[in-house]
């Protein structure tokens, strides 16, 4: 593919995945101005990457996308969710047209209709007269493509008029009036819809010259269809593109209209404008290059024209003086050169344009100057003497009126830019253009600036994740190999005998440590993001699968702001996702039937994110009909998953846990069972892929809310170091829910099992001995109680029997070596201080 | 590329002239790019005005070329900063749609030597870059 | 009649309508050197000048707006010589 095109579609599904983003942030807060800005700037970027391309049907709506964005912004209309609804439409049918072009490189001409109709329906949001924008899309330049390299030799349209037409033209331009080139393409069946398109056409306000061609060659007579419509009208029209867009507006689609080039409203042959700029031997350049050539003369003319402040004053006048050079140089005239350096340095001691602007009007509308220059040099004796017939008829009047330039030409430029914005923007009351500039210059001038002071300060680096993950591995290094250090000190006193050198060590080992756990902490911040992120997609998602389902729900994002490693929040996305889906699907009820409950007939669906100590927790909450203890238990029987002694003894508090179970759910129960369960164990395994925890409650009727527990941070894992048998180990922190004292009369045999009554509940209890194949028996404290941990997974909660608790501690965790990845018991290993190694415990194999 | 790029082995140095596109949208940066590059200039690209600001700085281009509506620093905010730094005073084009043709004065108050209306063609800014260059038919 | 068939020319009057392309179409067809007037058309429907122009039809008189007899001639070959 085309590389240009592979970056375009690149660059499109971005913006569309950031214009989604921002539409749902906007419908919680929608006079964000901030966001309003951002989202215009999206769509206008897009509109004008896509410009460069033959996809008329993507940049049409993009462009009334980007029009009513540009409304939003000003705020002459409010935000709704419809607006948000016919937006993320209309994006999802370019992210449509982005696929088709993907996969066919081009757009299937059937999507002309939509496009139509979805630009409508935006436009339709413009309280003002949609009539001008309406054109605007249709603007040649945006739907022609100019991609290709070769248009070099494209012929323009005036080039075909006659040129007594193109005298008259050129006339009502000078007199103000509006050129455009206009293009009718009906429709091919318009005849039987009783349209007569050449009457249209002929009808047309201010049309100067028409011509009718043939779309395609023509057929046999024999095979040709009268009535289908093969022809094409173009005209030359001088009138206000507003009168235009009234004239053609029940075929707006069919109409392109080019707005002649402001500056130079006529550009082809040399007769006007450029005949002028004799004392520029324009002739001598490329006659492409005179429109140029022409356009940078007068651009010149404007900035040094143009208001403005002070500073940067002198680049800005540099910058034009090196212009005017480059312009001589270009022309071949080396006389130039001294002039335009004594104009600068007099523009620079005044610190004002005039000198420069006086300079520009000398040469390019004194007469003398030119005869001079004609003589001096031989080219322009050679310039054809018609031309300066041709044009002196139609100067005339404008050379003897008052105007404060002596260039005629450039001065009926300046006009006709101005003339072309106020016809294309009918949010300026143009009836004095120039003070609209003026007006919009001075309140912009001081905005501009303080921009761009306020974000000078503020960068942002993108970085590879490789190299977060590398100094990540260092700090883990470092924070072992600093923890060598309090031993080292031991080592000097005991030893060496020199207490004097320990106490120094052990300060220093103060001081590195400090520093190590604030770089390990900043590391950590970088790889920290919003769980916002993986929120993202849930406005939109709710939304489209509840009217999807005929269901009305509302969505309540709540802490967004709080943050987790990027791993986490990354794995985090694709669970919640399931789940929400789920919770649509099965968890709520229909209006009607809500209705009929008495509940309110929108249902709340809430997820919550919060951070507790070092875990985020993840709340998923419906209000809908809950999940059904007996109906999960019978399922889950059926399948196998419980055999008839658990079906009996199961609570229903672990039923409801059985949808995390794997083979629980498939495609064919999900239409009979109530509540959740398609591919909640996907579920499960994400969140433990990461080492969080998952929980469920639910109350029939009322609703079920799902709790998931991660870590905030992957590469560093919390654990309580327990002694047993004379041995540590670590737990992770993440299953520990309470660490109690249980005297020995409180432990009861019950069949092979022991346990205890925690808080009027049994808590099922079993000696971590056991599990690691120690024979000792658990060591009691002096009081006879014994340590429980009282740990928890999805299974519920398990008592493990320790013989002490020691500190908690962070630790980075690493995985076992190859020889001892068969071993279930242990999640993985840490290295101490000290230098040895800490076996952290798999608490999930224990249940 | 920098100020040694040459043109051809053992050719006279020749420095190509040096231009920079300053746009947000990376598809409009790489259709500009390819119509200079094409045309044997040295471009390097800056998706916000900052960075343009920035890579200016580093070293000087022959020429910029603008887009007017980008985040962090706009095309004005940018022109406006170059102006004011006495090595900086390169012609610069401003780009901009249609619509922003509005602004066409502040452009020009901000600094700029020329302003094009996107889609540019090849042809037109070639023309429009070559003049401002001061580049002169062989 | 909007148009006038004689033996080898047909005259267009005023208004030429949608509905006499067929027939137009037809007479065309059927003759070897058909030539037409349109000094006293003012209109004509562009399924019929879409016919004209597939033809290549002999035009033997242009109506006197010069605007409209522009906007024909654009479309039909004006240098079949006039009678």
């Amino acid at each position: 593919m085309n590389p240009l095109l592979k970056e375009f579609l690149a660059e499109s599904r971005d913006a569309l995945e950031s214009i989604g983003i921002i539409l749902m942030r906007m419908e919680k807060t929608p006079d964000d101005a901030q966001l309003v800005e951002e989202l215009f700037r999206i769509v206008h970027t897009l509109k004008g990457s896509s410009g460069l391309f033959q996809f008329p049907e993507m940049t049409r709506v993009l462009h009334a996308g980007e029009d009513l964005m540009s409304v939003l912004r000003q705020r002459e209309i409010s935000f709704t969710q419809l607006l948000a609804d016919q937006l993320l439409d209309a994006m999802d049918f370019v992210a449509l047209l982005c696929d088709e072009v993907e996969s066919c490189g081009q757009v299937a001409a059937t999507h002309s209709e939509q496009s139509v109709l979805l630009a409508e329906r935006l436009r339709s949001w413009i309280v003002k007269p949609l009539t001008d924008s309406a054109t605007n899309t249709d603007r040649p330049t945006a739907s022609e493509s100019v991609f290709a390299l070769d248009d070099l030799g494209e012929v323009h349209p005036l080039d075909s008029v006659p040129e007594a037409i193109r005298s008259l033209a050129e006339g009502r331009a000078k007199e103000g009036v509006q050129l455009h080139w206009v293009r009718y393409v009906p429709d091919s069946e318009c005849f039987f819809h009783g349209e007569d398109p050449l009457h249209l056409a002929r009808q047309t306000p201010g049309i100067l010259y028409g011509r009718i061609l043939a779309r395609e060659p023509w057929p046999n007579l024999v095979s040709l269809d009268a009535f289908r419509c093969v022809l094409e009208y173009q005209m030359l029209v001088a009138t206000d593109l507003s009168l235009l867009v009234e004239h053609f507006r029940y075929v707006t689609e069919q109409v392109r209209v080019t707005s002649f080039d402001p500056f130079f409203p006529c550009r082809p042959s040399n007769d006007l404008g450029i005949s002028e700029i004799h004392a520029w031997q324009v002739n001598r350049i490329p006659r492409h290059e005179q429109n140029a050539f022409c356009a940078i003369l007068s651009a010149q003319r404007r900035a040094l024209r143009v208001e403005s402040e002070p500073k940067g004053c002198e680049g800005r006048l540099r910058a034009i003086a090196l212009v005017l050079q480059h312009c001589a140089k270009a022309i071949g005239d080396e006389s130039a050169k001294p002039k335009i350096q004594q104009a600068l340095d007099a523009a620079l001691v005044l610190q004002s344009g005039k000198p420069l602007l006086d300079l520009l009007h000398e040469w390019v509308g004194d007469q003398d100057l030119t005869s001079e220059e004609s003589e001096s040099s031989p080219e322009s004796s050679v310039s054809p003497a018609p031309d300066d017939s041709s044009v002196s008829g139609i100067l005339e009047p404008l050379l003897d009126s008052p105007d404060d330039t002596k260039s005629p030409v450039l001065s009926i430029s300046d006009t006709q830019v101005e003339s072309t914005i106020s016809g294309l923007d009918s949010s300026f009351p143009s009836d004095h253009p120039e003070g609209t500039f003026s007006k919009s210059t001075r309140e912009e001038g001081p905005k501009f600036g303080r921009r761009a002071d306020d974000h000078l300060v503020s960068k942002t680096l993108k970085v590879d994740q490789e190299k977060i993950d590398r100094l990540m591995n260092l700090i883990g290094e470092m924070v072992v190999a600093k923890n060598a250090l309090p031993y080292l000190a031991k080592r000097a006193e005991d030893h060496f005998g020199v207490r004097e050198l320990s106490r120094e060590i052990k300060a220093q080992h103060a001081s590195i440590n400090r520093i190590a756990e604030e770089m390990q902490d900043a590391i950590m911040q970088v790889r920290m993001m919003p769980v916002s992120v993986a929120f993202q997609r849930f406005p939109r998602l709710v939304r489209d699968v509840s009217r999807q389902l005929g269901k009305n729900v509302n969505l309540i994002l709540e802490g967004e702001e709080t943050e987790a490693d990027k791993n986490i929040v990354e794995s985090l996305s694709d669970p919640l996702i399931h789940m929400v889906r789920n919770s649509l699907d099965h968890g709520f009820e229909t209006p009607e039937i809500r209705r009929a409950l008495g509940k309110p007939p929108t249902g709340t669906l809430t997820i919550r994110a919060s951070q507790e100590a070092d875990h985020v927790l993840i709340e998923i909450q419906d209000d809908g009909k809950g999940i059904d203890p007996s109906l999960v238990k019978r399922k889950a029987f059926e399948k196998g998953i419980i055999d008839q002694a658990q079906l009996e003894r199961i609570s229903d508090r672990e039923a409801i846990h059985l949808v995390f179970a794997a083979g629980f759910s498939t495609a064919e129960t999900v239409s009979d069972l109530s509540g959740r369960g398609v591919g909640m164990d996907v579920v499960r395994n994400a969140v433990e892929k990461v080492h969080g925890t998952l929980a469920l409650e639910s109350v029939v009727g009322k609703g079920t809310l799902v709790r998931i527990t991660l870590p905030l941070s992957m590469a560093v894992t919390k654990v309580m170091i327990i002694e047993t048998d004379g041995q540590i180990f670590g737990i992770p922190m993440d299953v520990v829910w309470e660490t109690v004292r249980v005297a020995r009369d409180d432990i009861h045999q019950v069949q092979h099992q022991q346990a205890t009554i925690l808080r009027g509940k049994v808590l099922a209890l079993k000696p971590l001995n056991g599990f690691l194949n120690l024979d000792a028996p658990p060591k009691p404290n002096q009081d006879d109680q014994f340590a429980v941990l009282v740990v928890r997974s999805e299974n519920g909660s398990l008592g493990l029997i320790v013989d002490n608790f020691r500190e908690t501690l962070d630790v980075i965790q690493k995985p076992l070596g190859s020889v001892l990845t068969g071993l279930n018991s242990y999640s993985g290993s840490a290295l101490m201080g000290n230098g040895s190694v800490l076996m952290i415990l798999n608490v999930r194999e224990m249940f | 590329m920098n100020q040694n790029s040459t043109i051809g082995m053992g050719a006279p140095e020749v420095r190509l002239k040096r231009i920079l596109i300053v746009d947000d949208a990376a598809t409009v940066r790489m259709y500009h790019r390819q119509i200079l590059e094409k045309a044997g200039y040295a471009v390097e690209v800056a998706i916000n005005g900052i960075e343009a600001l920035e890579k200016a700085l580093q070293e000087p281009f022959d020429l910029y070329m603008v887009d007017v509506n980008m985040p962090k620093l706009d095309g004005m905010g940018f022109l406006r900063r170059l102006r004011m730094e006495d090595i900086l005073q390169s012609p610069a084009i401003m780009v901009s749609t249609e619509a922003e043709f509005n602004d066409a004065s502040s452009a020009f108050a901000s600094g700029a030597n020329d302003y094009l209306v996107k889609p540019v063609k090849p042809q037109q800014l070639l023309a429009h870059v070559r003049l401002l260059l001061g580049e002169v038919d062989a | 009649m909007p148009i006038e068939y004689g033996d080898s020319t047909a005259i267009f009057r005023e208004m030429v309508g949608v509905d006499e392309a067929e027939d137009l179409l037809q007479w065309l067809h059927n003759k070897a050197h058909p030539r037409i007037d349109l000094s006293e058309c003012t209109h004509i429907h562009p399924a019929n000048l879409q016919v004209l122009m597939a033809a290549a039809t002999m035009i033997v008189a242009w109506p006197p707006d010069p605007t409209w007899r522009q906007w024909l001639e654009s479309a039909l070959p004006k240098t079949r010589g006039d009678l």
